[in-house]
C-alpha cells in the first residue's frame, strides 16, 4: 500500500519544506494577516443591532469601540473587551468600565448584550485565507 | 503620455500574499517574522530608570497587538491596575472601583508607537506583539 497521511496546512507551515512552504504561505496570504483590519459600520440609524458581522474574519481582536446607540448616551457607549463565544456580556459604563461582548468560535462575528448598536469600530487581525485545518493541496 | 515602461508599485503585503520563491525570502526577511513571533516584555522601569511620569509610553519596536498592560505605579493612587487597550480615538480611564478593582482603557495610537493612559504613570509594564520591522505599505525592495 502507498497510503501516505493527509498533510493540513497547518502541518506544511510547521513542517516548512522548501519546495511547499511558498504554496503554504500563499494559502496563508501573510501579508494579509499581518495587515490589521478597521471596520468602522457607519451610521446604522433605523437597522440598530446587536451584532457586526467580521469579513474577513478575526484571527484577534485588538479593539472594539461603541461609538454611537439608539439611546445616544450611557450606558452603553465605550470600550469592549471581546472574549470567547460563552461569554456573559455586559454594557460600558463610567461606573463599571469596559463592556464585554462575545466573538463566535470562527471569528465572523462580534455580539453586543443589547440591540442598541448604532455605530462600532472594530480592529482585528484577520485569519488566515485558508483554514490551518484544511488539507493541504500544492498548486 | 504615460510612461510605457512604468509599472505599479508593489508592496511588501502584495509580496508575502503572491509568496513567489523567488521573492519570498527576501520578503520574510524585511518583516522579521522571528521577533513579530516573540511576545514583547517592555518594562517602563528599565527605561525610566529615574521615575520619570509620563501618561504615554513609547513602545519600541511598535505593537500590532496589545495581550496586556499593567499600571504597576503611579502619582495617582486609582491609576493601578490593568488596562484594556482601545483604539486611537478610544476614551481612557482609570480601572473602575478604584485600584486594581476592575479594568481600566488605554488607547494605542494608529501607528502603534504610543500608549496611553489617563493618568501619569511612574512605572508600567506592557507586553505586545512587534509590528513587522517593515511597513507592510513599503514598497517590496528584492535583495541585490
Amino acid at each position: 500500500m502507498t497510503d501516505t497521511a493527509v498533510q493540513t496546512l497547518k502541518s506544511v507551515l510547521d513542517r516548512a519544506d522548501p519546495n511547499q512552504i511558498a504554496d503554504a504561505l500563499r494559502q496563508v496570504k501573510l501579508g494579509t494577516i499581518l495587515t490589521p483590519v478597521s471596520l468602522d459600520t457607519g451610521d446604522l440609524t433605523g437597522v440598530e443591532v446587536n451584532h457586526i458581522h467580521l469579513d474577513p474574519p478575526a484571527l484577534l481582536v485588538r479593539s472594539v469601540r461603541v461609538v454611537h446607540t439608539l439611546t445616544t448616551d450611557e450606558p452603553d457607549i465605550g470600550e469592549y473587551l471581546a472574549s470567547d463565544e460563552n461569554a456573559t456580556m455586559s454594557a460600558a459604563s463610567t461606573a463599571n468600565g469596559p463592556g464585554v461582548c462575545k466573538m463566535d468560535a470562527d471569528g465572523s462575528k462580534i455580539t453586543f448584550h443589547n440591540t442598541v448598536v448604532r455605530q462600532a469600530i472594530i480592529e482585528y487581525i484577520p485569519r488566515p485565507a485558508v483554514a490551518l485545518t484544511d488539507v493541504f493541496v500544492n498548486d | 503620455m504615460s510612461d510605457p515602461t512604468s509599472t505599479a508599485v508593489k508592496t511588501l503585503k502584495a509580496t508575502l500574499d503572491a509568496a513567489n520563491p523567488n521573492e519570498l525570502a527576501d520578503a520574510l526577511r524585511q518583516v522579521a517574522l522571528g521577533t513579530l513571533l516573540t511576545p514583547v516584555v517592555y518594562d517602563s522601569a528599565s527605561t525610566y530608570a529615574g521615575g520619570a511620569a509620563s501618561a504615554t509610553i513609547a513602545l519600541d519596536p511598535p505593537a500590532l497587538f496589545v495581550q496586556s498592560a499593567r499600571v504597576y505605579s503611579s502619582g495617582t493612587a486609582a491609576s493601578v491596575g490593568s488596562y484594556m487597550v482601545g483604539d486611537a480615538n478610544a476614551t481612557v480611564s482609570k480601572p473602575a472601583g478604584g485600584a486594581s478593582a476592575g479594568a481600566g482603557v488605554a488607547k494605542l495610537s494608529a501607528d502603534g508607537a504610543t500608549l496611553t493612559f489617563p493618568n501619569t504613570v511612574t512605572r508600567a509594564v506592557i507586553q505586545y506583539l512587534p509590528l513587522p520591522a517593515t511597513a507592510l505599505t513599503d514598497a517590496f525592495e528584492q535583495a541585490s
